[in-house]
């Protein structure tokens, strides 16, 4: 097992315009970090700085003790998984697993025994002979990961894995890859932009935007305690409500919304997760509801009451029509606070 | 309907053809007075063929230099072109555009521009009457519309596949040799093809350059057959005829992949 760290990578294609901006992570022995983000955020950029196929304008990766910023990405002890797989056609299954053995110049006899093992864990045994396109998406996806395990590398580095298949899939093949994380203790680097995935594979997550890290933190801690407005807005489906007002002695308007309790005084954003808005009443005044989606298992509302909008995540079994108005209430310790202009988080008092 | 008018268009193309196999099986003399209806009255004169093979005399010879030219030229330009044309696509080097459009802009010269500085550059060598003049320039990658096609084939495979292979631990050659390449097999035919027919068919140059007999190639020969006011005209065609059998054969065997590789070059950039 192998540390990882990265120090101060910036990458910018032209002046004035970085893609990445000061990233430092150390990533721990055998810990999976998940690198989250939308899209154009750099995150592949930085994956492929750890890959070696693209070299930072400044910074440095260490491997364990080695800085391998120079090395060439064959030296570097690394094995990556993109996201179309990026198998080679021509090959059959066993020649695309044997592929980086044979780079490798290891005895015949040693390749075959490391792509059976490989094949044994992966459930590939019998398509060993198939080329990549008499293969599903999901059994592609398998082969890429084989052909990264079976160099025994000392970091993974995977690109959006998951990203091609359709949602059953993704989630089999999810607790498959945390399964072999567990089974292999590899440390390795995930970039993804689905939610699903950075919760539930990483043991942190790495919330980028922009090229600057936002939040490194537990997934459970990150959605609990969003760094910035753009981590409270990005993490958590639905997303979290964002509603700017201003606050003045220690009270917060937005619209007809007054709240006390505001952490600051000026403009300020607050935060409150759909989940977490809770109904008192219905009819009367408050927020009108301006759309329902129904989806079987929790109703999502969209509402609103003058400038103030909120996303309420209710019960499936709720019912609500649209210009009806509900009366809310929002639990005091459920509520974030993000400064107007930083956008940082403000811890009410 | 749409049949129709592409049997007409096929027919078109393939009169030519027909004409000269029509003429080749004329008794002496009345190849170009006869019309077709005769060989069905009086019967093909298949000895035209033994006739005009012949007189052209050493033709086991005459093929074999001529095969060794294609063989030699083909591999010389599958090599070298897709090697520029890989490097073009997939490397990355300060001025490889600008060095591209220059590849390209000698796409523009005619090769009879060229002809008598070449011709000089060989004979100060001492190659005149050498194969080297035919093969050389095709081995160093003088073709730059070969390089272009090359090129596209290789912009159309996913740069995924080289970044694999290089976190694989493949060096530069062997992401070229054992992964781009297999992969833009039907562009190998399409050049493969159009360069035999090139070479094989080829009179300028080795009419420019082979002067003993021992070096002469098929259409140098085919060329002896006119003289003048007394042209064998059913020979000449007859050994037209064989000359061009194996190009219509390398054809017809890599049709698919020839097709699939102007496709390629048409699809991308």
């Amino acid at each position: 097992m192998a540390t990882l760290s990265l120090r101060g990578i910036h990458k910018s294609y032209a002046a004035n315009a970085p893609v990445l901006e000061g990233i430092d992570l150390d990533v721990a022995a055998g810990e999976l970090v998940v690198i989250v983000g939308p899209s154009g955020c750099g995150k592949s950029t930085l994956l492929r700085i750890v890959a070696g196929l693209i070299q930072p304008s400044a910074g440095e990766v260490w491997i364990d003790d080695r800085c391998v910023t120079d090395r060439r990405p064959g030296e570097r002890d690394v094995a990556m998984v993109f996201q179309n797989y990026a198998l080679y056609p021509h090959m059959t299954v066993a020649r695309n697993l044997a592929f980086p053995l044979r780079n490798a110049r290891l005895p015949r006899a040693r390749i075959a025994e490391r792509v059976a093992a490989a094949a044994r864990s992966l459930g590939l045994e019998g398509l060993l002979d198939r080329k990549p396109s008499q293969l599903s998406g999901g059994q592609m996806q398998r082969v890429a990961v084989g052909r990264a395990i079976v160099r025994e590398p000392k970091v993974f580095l995977f690109d959006e894995p998951l990203s091609n298949l359709d949602t059953k899939l993704r989630g089999e093949l999810r607790t498959e890859l945390a399964e072999l994380h567990r089974r292999l203790a590899i440390t390795t680097l995930y970039v993804t932009h689905d939610q699903a995935e950075a919760m539930t594979l990483g043991s942190r997550i790495v919330v980028l935007h922009e090229g600057r890290v936002q939040q490194i933190g537990a997934p459970l801690d990150v959605f609990a305690r969003p760094a910035t407005r753009f981590v409270a807005g990005f993490i958590g489906s639905p997303p979290m409500n964002l509603i700017e007002g201003v606050a003045e002695g220690g009270v917060f308007h937005c619209g007809p919304l007054a709240l006390a309790g505001a952490p600051a005084e000026g403009p300020l954003v607050l935060g409150v997760r759909p989940e977490h808005v809770r109904v008192v009443s219905r009819g009367g005044t408050g927020f009108a509801v301006r759309a329902v989606e129904a989806h079987g298992n929790r109703t999502l509302v969209n509402a609103e009451s003058g400038a103030a909008r909120l996303r309420l995540c209710l019960g499936g079994e709720v019912r609500v029509k649209v210009g009806e108005r509900l009366a809310v209430e929002i639990p005091q310790d459920r509520l974030h606070w993000f400064g107007g202009g930083s956008g940082l988080r403000l811890e009410s008092g | 309907m749409r049949r129709l008018v592409l049997l007409a268009v096929g027919l078109f193309y393939a009169l030519p053809l027909l004409f000269m196999l029509e003429v080749s099986l004329q008794a002496e003399g009345r190849g170009l007075v006869d019309g077709p209806g005769v060989l069905l009255r009086d019967g093909a004169h298949f000895e035209n063929y033994a006739a005009a093979l012949g007189a052209m005399g050493g033709v086991p010879r005459l093929f074999a230099n001529t095969l060794l030219l294609t063989v030699v030229s083909i591999a010389g330009q599958l090599l070298c072109c897709s090697l520029a044309g890989y490097a073009f696509a997939r490397l990355e080097f300060r001025g490889r555009e600008g060095l591209f459009l220059c590849v390209l802009a000698t796409m523009l010269l005619p090769e009879q521009v060229s002809a008598i500085p070449r011709f000089l550059l060989f004979r100060w060598l001492g190659l005149v009457d050498t194969f080297a003049p035919l093969i050389l320039p095709t081995v160093l990658g003088g073709a730059p519309f070969f390089v272009f096609l090359f090129r596209q084939a290789f912009l159309s495979l996913p740069p995924e596949l080289s970044e694999a292979a290089r976190i694989d631990g493949a060096s530069e050659w062997k992401i070229y040799w054992r992964v781009c390449l297999p992969l833009v097999r039907p562009m190998l035919a399409t050049v493969g093809v159009l360069t035999f027919l090139a070479t094989w068919n080829d009179f300028w140059a080795p009419l420019l350059y082979l002067l003993s007999p021992d070096n002469r190639t098929l259409t140098l020969a085919l060329a002896g057959f006119h003289q003048g006011y007394n042209t064998a005209v059913e020979h000449m065609m007859a050994a037209t005829a064989v000359v061009i059998a194996p190009c219509l054969l390398v054809y017809f065997l890599t049709q698919r992949l020839f097709l699939g590789g102007i496709r390629t070059a048409a699809s991308k950039h």
